[in-house]
């Protein structure tokens, strides 16, 4: 949603997130520097430091949420000059010993451009087809989305009563405010430094 | 959002540069066995370019924290 202040729009990003979170947990957001205001920088969150969060539940797992954001100009007239814009999420659901279970990702500046998962080598059997780095294509999934599939279908126990509708609104305004959801827009990234100078690590690469 | 309460338990932590370092230097040694200014190193090389490892991607999501 956008804002009248970088400040503002960044606060109303945060907003559906810290009731989107506290559907499963009491933790903290953490910010990295100027993410209330810097512009034309990309941003990073997380949740208590990158510290994974135990929500209550069977199974006892643990979430970590990471995610990448930037303060971007509104191009529409009539409309509040500021916006967050997603830039990348990478969300984690681990067993209580921090090891992956399913992880949802989209990140760009990678090899794998497009949103996917990947499941944890603690959910695999050995000599199978499956392996915790293959990418399994997904649409973009929002933190509600997940959070919801915590609840839903691995018995994380919310600590809300009114969890379903809080998670229905706050994903009806993702997809209200979100500008693609199959395809993202081609990456706008800078060129690392010393492009030109890169030993490559030896080894096959793996095509799909 | 009517029929609804906003909880204020999620709050918001601005961390400074220097503690987002530190973030990653933990996640770097954690996930990969080497220092944060190591991994950064190696990512400004494109040594993790054509990597699949979800380890790359954990720590590399921190960048944004150090610098």
């Amino acid at each position: 949603m956008p804002g009248r202040t970088p400040r503002e729009a960044v606060e109303a990003f945060l907003t559906p997130l810290q009731d989107t979170l506290s559907c499963v947990a009491k933790a903290k957001i953490t910010l990295s520097e100027g993410g209330y205001t810097t512009v034309g920088r990309v941003h990073g969150l997380t949740l208590n430091r990158n510290e994974a969060v135990k929500p209550k539940g069977a199974h006892h797992l643990l979430l970590r949420v990471q995610m990448q954001y930037e303060i971007v100009p509104v191009d529409e007239p009539g409309r509040d000059p500021w916006r967050v814009t997603t830039r990348a999420y990478n969300h984690e659901v681990q067993n209580s010993s921090g090891e992956g279970v399913v992880s949802y990702h989209w990140h760009p500046q990678s090899r794998v451009k497009d949103p996917h998962v990947h499941l944890g080598h603690t959910q695999l059997a050995k000599d199978v087809v499956l392996h915790n780095k293959l990418h399994i294509p997904t649409a973009r999934l929002s933190l509600e989305g997940v959070i919801r599939h915590c609840i839903e279908e691995l018995q994380v126990k919310p600590l809300r009563d009114d969890w379903d509708p809080v998670l229905a609104t706050r994903k009806a305004d993702f997809e209200a405010f979100r500008k693609w959801n199959q395809s993202p827009p081609a990456p706008t990234v800078a060129p690392k430094p010393d492009a030109k100078n890169k030993p490559r690590r030896p080894g096959k690469r793996r095509s799909l | 959002m009517p029929g609804t309460r906003h909880h204020a338990k999620v709050e918001v932590d601005e961390v400074s540069r220097t503690e987002g370092a530190d973030m990653l230097h933990n996640a770097a040694r954690r996930r990969l066995n080497i220092s944060g200014e190591e991994f950064l190193d190696r990512w400004d090389r494109g040594y993790y370019d054509d990597t699949d490892d979800p380890a790359v991607a954990d720590v590399a999501m921190l960048i944004p924290f150090a610098r």
